[in-house]
C-alpha cells in the first residue's frame, strides 16, 4: 500500500486543528478571545511549513479552488455543497489567524463585540466543516500564509496601498490622501474621472445611486465598524482600502498557489475583478477570473437545499461521476463563451440548465 | 563458435571454470608454441610467397620449394625458417638459389629486415634487393602478418597446410589411418576456399598441424630476434575505442529531480524531522542524487568516475530496499545502519590517531571526522564492525530484494572499475596497437583518448527506481514524480 506522507500529515493537521478549535470554542466569545486567537495563530505559525508544502506541491498542481473572502463557510446553508461543484482540490481559507492580527493591531471598541461573535461563529463553522467534510475540504489560513512570508508581506501591503492611490488623480500616497482629504467632497475632488461610479461600498450597492448617497448609506449600515468621530476620509479609506487589500491578498495567494478563488460576496468579487483586470498579461489570470465568476454565480444560483439532501461524501463522488464541471465548461464553450468575453448574464442560463440536470441526477 | 553459457561453467568455491578448462589434463599452449607468437615468425616466408603469387600458384610453387628443401635436408621435419637458417652455408645457398629460381628474389627480400648480414649472411646476400626500401619491406611484412595473424584465417590455414604436407607427406612423420585422410592432402591445394569440402578440410588441416608441436622445440633465439627487430623497427599504430561524448542536455530531468528531492527534504523537515527511517532513506537517496549530479555537472557520462557513480547508485538502491525489507527483523535497523557506518569512520579515525607522522595535508579531516563520530553518541560506546552490514554482501542483499539482475548485469561490471581490476583497466586506460609486428599489444592511454560508453541512460534508470521506492514509502506528488518518470532521454 503506497504511503502518502504529505496527505497523511495534512489530515493529521486537520484533526489537530479541529481539536484545538473545539477546546478553544467556549472561550472565543468571552474575554480570553485574545489568548485563544493567539494560540490559533501559534498553531498555524508552527505548521506554516507543512501548510505551504501542501499548497505548493498538491494544490498548485491540481485543479484547485479556495473558498475565500468570507468570514466562514456556512455549513447550515450547505455552502460546502456548492463549493464542491468546481475543481478537484478544495481549500477553505480560514480567517481566524487573520483576526488575531487585527485584534493585535487594535480595533474600535464598537467592533470588539461584533468581532468576538464572528470569531466564535467562524470557529464553530470550521469545526463542522472539519468534521463533516474532512478529507474533501482542507481548512488552511490561505491568505495569512502569504503574509507570513516576510519577503512577501510588505510587497502586498505596498501593492494594496498603490492600488488605492491609483483611484485618484493627484494623490501620491496614503499619507498624501489623508493630508489632502478630510470630507467626502475632498475625496470626490481628487478622484479620477468616472471613478465614483466604479467604487462600491456594500454588497447591494450597484453604483447607480449618487456617490455621496451610497457612501453615507454604507457608513450608516456599518456604523459599528468605524471609530467614533473618525473623518469621512478615514471611513472611506477603511472601507475601500479594505476591499482592495483583500483583493490583492486573494490575487497574490491564488497566483502563488495556482488556484481559483471561490468568492461568495458580490462586492469582494467585483473588487477582485477590477484589480485582476490589470494583470491580464499573467498567463493564469484570464482563466482564474473566468472560473472565479462561474464559481460566484454557482454560490448565487445553486439550490444548496436540494444538494444537501445527499450525504456529503456520496455527493462529492456524484459530482465527479456526473462530470458536472466538464459538461458546464463545454456547454459554455459551445455557446461561444470564453475567458475573454464572459459575463454573468451569458453564463447564468447555461449554468442553471446544468444545475437542473444535477438536481435531477441526485 | 558460440560462447558457452554461464550455466555450462563449473562453479566451485566462487570460481567459474570454463567447460574446456574443466576437461582433465587440458592445458594452455606455451607462448612459444602458439600460432601467433611462436609459429607465425617461423612460417612467415611461406606466407610471403603465397601472398605474392596468390593461393593456387603460390601453393604450386611451395610444393616445388618444399620438395627441394626435403631433398637437401631430409632430416628436417617442418619447414621452419630457423631450421633452414641453421643449415650449413652451402645447403642454405643451394636452397635460396632454388627459391629464387621458383619465385622472385623480391618475394622474400622483406625478411632481410631482420635476417641481416652480420647474423645471417647467406640469407641476406641471397635476397638483398637494392631497390627495395626499408619502408617497402616493412609494409609488405606488416600486410602479410595482418592476414595470417589469426590462426584460423584461410591464409593461415594455407600456410599450416604446407607445414602439414611437409611433415606428413615429405618427411613421413605422420601416418594417416586411411585413404580419405591422404586424399584430403591432395585435394586441399586444388580446391577453392569456397568449396563445401573445404569447410571440413580446414579444421582437419589445423588440428593435424597441431600434432607437429608435440615433436618440435621452439627456437627461442629466433623468436626473440624476430619480435625484437620488428617491434623496434615499426611504430605503434594506436587506436582507441572512442564512444561518442554524451552531451545530451538533461537539464530538464535534473531540474525535475531537484524539485522531487527538494520536496522530500521539506517533507522530512516539516513532518518527520526526527524520523530515523526517513533520515536514512533520504540520506542514502540524496547521496545517489549528488553522485548523479556530479556525473552531469562534470560531464562524467563517458568516464571511469561515471561507472563508479553508477555502481553507487545501484548499491544505494539495493541497500534502501534491503533496509526496508528487513526492518521488521531488527529492533532498529535504521540506527544500526547509521552506527555501522559511523563505526567504520571511527576505525579510520583510530588508525590516524595511532599512526605517527600522518601528513597533515592528507584528505582525511581528522578533527571533523572526530566530531561526526561523536555526533550523537560518545565513540566509547560505538563498536566497529568490519564485516558487511548485516553480514550479507551486496550480491546476497540484491538477491534478497529481487534485484539479482541489477547486480549481475551492472554492479559487478562497475565494480571492476571501482577496484581497478584488469578488465576495467584494459577497457578504460589502455590503447590497442594495430601493428601485428607488436603482437597487437596495448599501450597506456596517457592522453585520455578512450571514451567509454555513456552511463547516463542507466543512471537515470536506477535513479527512477530509487524514486519509485521513495514514492511507495512516502508518496511524491504525481505532478513532481511524472516530471521525472515521464522524462524521455533525447536520442544520443
Amino acid at each position: 500500500m503506497p504511503c502518502h506522507l504529505l496527505e497523511d500529515s495534512i489530515a493529521s493537521l486537520q484533526r489537530e486543528y479541529g481539536s484545538l478549535l473545539s477546546a478553544l470554542l467556549p472561550g472565543l466569545g468571552l474575554q480570553n478571545v485574545i489568548s485563544s486567537l493567539d494560540e490559533i495563530n501559534i498553531f498555524w505559525h508552527s505548521n506554516m511549513d507543512l501548510a505551504m508544502l501542501y499548497l505548493n506541491y498538491v494544490i498548485a498542481h491540481d485543479d484547485s479552488y479556495v473558498f475565500t473572502t468570507a468570514t466562514s463557510m456556512d455549513a447550515d446553508e450547505g455552502e460546502q455543497y456548492s463549493f464542491m461543484l468546481l475543481g478537484r482540490a478544495h481549500i477553505l481559507d480560514d480567517p481566524l489567524g487573520a483576526y488575531s492580527a487585527s485584534i493585535a493591531q487594535g480595533i474600535p471598541s464598537t467592533l470588539a463585540d461584533v468581532l468576538k461573535r464572528t470569531i466564535a461563529s467562524t470557529a464553530a463553522d470550521n469545526i463542522r466543516i472539519l468534521e463533516e467534510c474532512g478529507g474533501k475540504i482542507v481548512v488552511l489560513p490561505f491568505r495569512l500564509l502569504s503574509h507570513e512570508q516576510e519577503e512577501l508581506s510588505p510587497a502586498l501591503y505596498k501593492a494594496g496601498k498603490q492600488a488605492f492611490v491609483s483611484l485618484f488623480d493627484d494623490i501620491s500616497s496614503v499619507d498624501d490622501f489623508f493630508a489632502k482629504c478630510e470630507s467626502l467632497e475632498d475625496i470626490e475632488k481628487h478622484l479620477k474621472h468616472n471613478m465614483e461610479n466604479m467604487i462600491l461600498f456594500t454588497e447591494h450597492d450597484d453604483g447607480t445611486e449618487p456617490f455621496t448617497d451610497r457612501f453615507r448609506d454604507a457608513v450608516r449600515e456599518h456604523a459599528s465598524m468605524y471609530e467614533t468621530g473618525s473623518s469621512e476620509a478615514a471611513k472611506f479609506f477603511q472601507t475601500v482600502y479594505g476591499y482592495i487589500q483583500q483583493s490583492v491578498d486573494v490575487l497574490a495567494s491564488c497566483l502563488q498557489y495556482n488556484c481559483t478563488p471561490h468568492i461568495r460576496s458580490r462586492i469582494s468579487l467585483l473588487y477582485f475583478m477590477l484589480l485582476s483586470e490589470s494583470f491580464m498579461e499573467v498567463p493564469t489570470v484570464p482563466s482564474m477570473r473566468y472560473k472565479a465568476c462561474v464559481g460566484h454565480l454557482i454560490s448565487c444560483l445553486c439550490n444548496t437545499e436540494k444538494l444537501s439532501t445527499v450525504v456529503f461524501e456520496h455527493y462529492c463522488r456524484l459530482v465527479l461521476e456526473t462530470k458536472f464541471q466538464d459538461l458546464l465548461f463545454s456547454s459554455l464553450a459551445e455557446a461561444g463563451i470564453t475567458e475573454h468575453n464572459f459575463s454573468p448574464n451569458k453564463i447564468a442560463p447555461i449554468l442553471n440548465k446544468r444545475l437542473d440536470e444535477l438536481y435531477a441526477a441526485l | 563458435m558460440k560462447p558457452s553459457k554461464l550455466s555450462d561453467h563449473v562453479l566451485k568455491k566462487g570460481k567459474f571454470t570454463t567447460p574446456l578448462n574443466a576437461i582433465p589434463a587440458m592445458t594452455e599452449l606455451e607462448d612459444e608454441k602458439t600460432w601467433t607468437h611462436g609459429r607465425l615468425p617461423e612460417y612467415l616466408w611461406i606466407g610471403l610467397i603465397l601472398k605474392q603469387y596468390g593461393r593456387t600458384v603460390g601453393l604450386a610453387k611451395m610444393y616445388d620449394i618444399v620438395t627441394f628443401l626435403h631433398e637437401i635436408a631430409p632430416g628436417m621435419s617442418v619447414p621452419r625458417i630457423s631450421d633452414i637458417l641453421a643449415l650449413d652455408s652451402s645447403s642454405q645457398a643451394a636452397f635460396y638459389e632454388h627459391v629464387c629460381s621458383v619465385v622472385s628474389r623480391e618475394t622474400l627480400a622483406p625478411m632481410t629486415l631482420f635476417l641481416t648480414q652480420s647474423k645471417y649472411p647467406v640469407f641476406a646476400q641471397s635476397f638483398a634487393c637494392q631497390g627495395l626500401s626499408i619502408s617497402d619491406r616493412e609494409k609488405t611484412i606488416i600486410n602479410v602478418m595482418k592476414e595470417i595473424f589469426g590462426h584460423q584465417t584461410n591464409d593461415s590455414t594455407d600456410i599450416r597446410f604446407v607445414v602439414l604436407y611437409f611433415f606428413a607427406a615429405l618427411s613421413g612423420r605422420l601416418c594417416f589411418q586411411n585413404r580419405e585422410q591422404v586424399d584430403f592432402l591432395l585435394e586441399y591445394p586444388v580446391l577453392d576456399h569456397s568449396a563445401e569440402k573445404m569447410r571440413m578440410f580446414r579444421p582437419l588441416v589445423r588440428s593435424a598441424e597441431m600434432i607437429v608441436l608435440q615433436s618440435e622445440k621452439a627456437n627461442s633465439d629466433y623468436l626473440r630476434l624476430f619480435w625484437g627487430r620488428l617491434s623496434c623497427m615499426t611504430q605503434c599504430s594506436l587506436y582507441s575505442v572512442h564512444c561518442p561524448d554524451d552531451k545530451r542536455d538533461i537539464d530538464a530531468y535534473m531540474e525535475h529531480l531537484h524539485d522531487v528531492f527538494s520536496y522530500l527534504s521539506q517533507l522530512f523537515v516539516t513532518t518527520s524531522p526526527l524520523d530515523e527511517k526517513m533520515n536514512v532513506l533520504l540520506g542514502i537517496s540524496t547521496y545517489s542524487y549528488k553522485r548523479l549530479r556530479e556525473v552531469v555537472d562534470h560531464g562524467l557520462c563517458n568516464s571511469i568516475s561515471g561507472r563508479s557513480c553508477m555502481r553507487v547508485l545501484i548499491e544505494d538502491y539495493i541497500m534502501m530496499k534491503y533496509l526496508i525489507k528487513n526492518e521488521p527483523e531488527h529492533p532498529d535497523i535504521w540506527r544500526e545502519f547509521q552506527f555501522y557506518g559511523i563505526g567504520l569512520y571511527k576505525l579510520a579515525l583510530g588508525r590516524h590517531r595511532e599512526r605517527d607522522g600522518v601528513d597533515p595535508n592528507c584528505h582525511f579531516n581528522a578533527e571533523y571526522i572526530q566530531v561526526l563520530v561523536n555526533e550523537f553518541k560518545s565513540e566509547e560506546f560505538i563498536n566497529m564492525d568490519t564485516r558487511y552490514f548485516d553480514q550479507q554482501n551486496i550480491r546476497k542483499k540484491a538477491e534478497a530484494v529481487g534485484e539479482a539482475d541489477l547486480y549481475g548485469l551492472y554492479y559487478d561490471y562497475d565494480s571492476s572499475f571501482e577496484h581497478g581490476l584488469w578488465g576495467a583497466i584494459r577497457e578504460s586506460s589502455l590503447l590497442k596497437c594495430d601493428n601485428p609486428a607488436h603482437q597487437y599489444h596495448c599501450t597506456p592511454d596517457v592522453d585520455d583518448r578512450v571514451n567509454l560508453k555513456s552511463v547516463l541512460p542507466d543512471c537515470i534508470g536506477v535513479m527512477n527506481k530509487t524514486l519509485a521506492l521513495l514514492n511507495e514509502t512516502y508518496g511524491i506528488p504525481s505532478a513532481l514524480l511524472e516530471g521525472v518518470t515521464n522524462y524521455a532521454l533525447p536520442p544520443a
